[in-house]
Formats: C-alpha cells, structure tokens, sequence
C-alpha cells in the first residue's frame, strides 16, 4: 500500500490534469470521506444505516493508480496530499483554440509530468483566433506555440511565394 | 490731174508775186506818186482779174479738198498711229502689268514660302517643345506611377501576409482537430523542453 503522504510513492493519473478537476477530485474525496465518518459513527452508534457518496472516476482512478486501500486514514492521508498539491503544485496556463477533451489534456499533462518530475496542473482557457496549437504560460514565462504566430512570423516567406507566384507568369511571356 | 492744178496754180501765185515786185521797186527807183498809184492800180485790177471769185472758190475748193484730203491722210495716218500706239500701249502695259503681276506674285510667292516657312519653323518648335514636354511630362508621369506602384506594393506587401494570415487563420480555425494538433505542440514542447522543465521546476512549491 502506498503512503499517501509521500508524494513521491502516489501517483497523479493524467486524468487528472487540471486544477480544477483537482478541486473536484479533492471536494469528491471529502465527501466520501465525511460518508465513511458518518457511517464508522453510525456503526459504532448501531444504527444500520449507511450512506453512500459518489465516486468520481477521477477519484476511483487515483485510489486504483496508486493501489489504496481505501480507510478513513488513507483518505485523509489523501486528501492531504491533494490539498498540498492545490496548493503548491506548479500549475501551467494553456489557451487553446478550441476546448480540448479530457484525452487532449492527458496527454499534455504526461508529456509535463514526465518531462518535469512534477505533479503539474493545468488550467486552460478557449481562444479561437490563434487557429491552432496553444499558448503555454509558466510560472516564469510565456510560449506562444500557436499557428497564428507561425504563420504570422512568416509573413515575409508568405509575401516571397506570392512574389515569385506573381513574377512566374511574367518570365514565361517573356521567354 | 491734181499736181498738174497745183503746179498751176503755183506759177500763177509767182508771176503775180513778180509784178507786185517789179512795180514796186519801179516806183521806188524813180517813179512818181502818180505813176506808182497807177501801177498798183494796174497790178490790183490785173490781181483781181487773175483771182477772180470763181478762181478764188476755185482755189478754196481745191484747198479745202486738199486740206481734207491731207487732214483725212493725217487723220488716218493718226488713227493708225493711235491705233498703233494704243496697241503699243496696250501690250506694253499687258507687259507692264504681267511684270508687275509677276514680280508681285514672285514678292507674294516669296512672302507665302517666307511666311509658310516661318510658320514651319514655328510648327517644328512648337512640336518640338511638345515633345519635350511630353517626354518629360511622361517622365514625371512614369516616375509618380513608378513611386505610387511601389507605395502600393509596400503597403500591399505590409498587408497582404496579415490579410492572407487572417484569411488563413479565420478559414481553419475550428476546423483542426485538437488531437492532430498534438504533435505540432510536442514538437514545440521538446524544441523548448529545457526551459520549460526549468521554469515548471522553479515555479513547483510556490
């Protein structure tokens, strides 16, 4: 069983990828996590009568990535790691073109925590005009990975194709 | 005929002319008054028996038929002459005037060609001038259309890549799949994998 305190024996699943699904993740396992309170309350008081939260897939994924046996202790041992992971884990900005669906964003979340070591999150906005590819802002800095710069950045080659498009016709009346 | 009347009528003039003139210089070398009035009077009486009035009309006559006969010569003679001269004259002021005409016409030719050749000349500068004021006025038109055509190339060439971008960007925009733009942002993410990692890195616990 992994120590849910130790960060670096838990595991965050891609599917987890944004701050927000992190909050959901974190608000979902309090509420589970009250339900087992009330429920070792109620066994202990003899009432039959347990409640029942719902589980998120996210949380159902995070307790089966990271093999927990699922406990009062454990889970609060796991919100604690969440609740620091609100909290401290860096977070990357991304504006995309259009809204990204949840594989999207693992597969960008991977690519961050794999490359970085680090529970990263994202958060994400929506931005048609720049057509395709994102922005990135880090803590430190700003990327600009879009087409929109891309294309604009190559005004210059753009103008030198629909110069030598335009003097083609030329040459060959000449000739 | 006629010279036979006039040659006697020449003689009977000197033989009268002859006895005036004896009688008179007979009176002066001696006679007296008395004898010289009678021979005046002979000589009056034999001058009027000689040119008696038939011989005197006789004489008229012939005179004036010789007069009108001389003044119908002369008068021909004059008429021809006139004629002659008017003639003369005629062709002499036809010629007169043909020069005159001529060197008129020669003066007004000279003065049309002179003319004609002034306004050439006038014609050849003016198109001259023309010309060079065509050539340089399509000089200044070529160059304004020369600077003009680049001012609209450069601003052609200024917006053309953002109008084709926008144009581009507008027409794709929602039509590229987020998934098939994954590898265009890994490829961005490795190109720039040191300096993000960093940055995610020290950005980690803040």
């Amino acid at each position: 069983m992994a120590d849910a305190t130790q960060t670096a024996g838990l595991v965050l699943p891609n599917a987890i990828a944004t701050k927000a699904d992190l909050v959901n993740v974190l608000r979902n396992l309090e509420t589970v996590l009250d339900a087992f309170v009330e429920n070792s309350v109620r066994h202990d008081e003899g009432v039959d009568f347990a409640s029942r939260a719902d589980v998120s897939s996210n949380l159902a994924q995070l307790v089966k990535a990271n093999q927990l046996e699922v406990s009062v202790e454990t889970l609060k041992s796991l919100k604690v790691w969440l609740t620091h992971l609100k909290d401290h884990a860096p977070v990357v900005r991304f504006t995309f073109a259009n809204d990204p669906n949840p594989e999207f964003l693992g597969s960008i979340v991977e690519w961050l925590r794999s490359s970085s070591g680090q529970f990263v999150l994202i958060r994400f906005g929506i931005q048609p005009s720049i057509a395709a590819g994102c922005l990135m802002y880090t803590p430190r800095r700003r990327y600009d990975f879009s087409l929109r710069k891309n294309i604009l950045s190559r005004g210059q080659e753009l103008m030198n194709y629909i110069r030598a498009a335009a003097e083609a016709p030329q040459q060959e009346s000449k000739a | 005929m006629s010279g036979l009347w006039f040659v006697f009528i020449v003689a009977s003039l000197l033989s009268a002319a002859g006895a005036f003139l004896w009688l008179a210089m007979g009176q002066r070398m001696g006679g007296g008054k008395r004898q010289g009035d009678d021979f005046v009077d002979a000589a009056n009486q034999e001058v009027e028996r000689i040119f008696s009035d038939e011989f005197r009309e006789e004489l008229r006559n012939r005179g004036r038929l010789h007069f009108e006969k001389i003044i119908s010569d002369n008068a021909m003679f004059l008429k021809q002459d006139l004629q002659l001269t008017a003639s003369d004259l005629n062709k002499y002021m036809q010629e007169q005037i043909k020069k005159v005409l001529k060197e008129e016409f020669a003066k007004y030719e000279e003065s049309i060609d002179s003319a004609k050749q002034i306004a050439i000349e006038a014609i050849s500068k003016t198109q001259t001038a023309l010309d060079e004021q065509r050539q340089l006025l399509q000089q200044q038109v070529q160059e304004e259309v020369k600077k003009e055509k680049a001012r609209l190339m450069a601003i052609f060439e200024e917006n053309m890549s953002q109008v084709v971008n926008h144009y581009l960007l507008d027409a794709i925009g929602n039509e590229i799949d987020l998934t098939d733009q994954l590898d265009y942002i890994y490829r961005h993410f490795e190109d720039n994998k040191a300096a993000i990692v960093e940055d995610i890195r020290s950005g980690a616990g803040g």
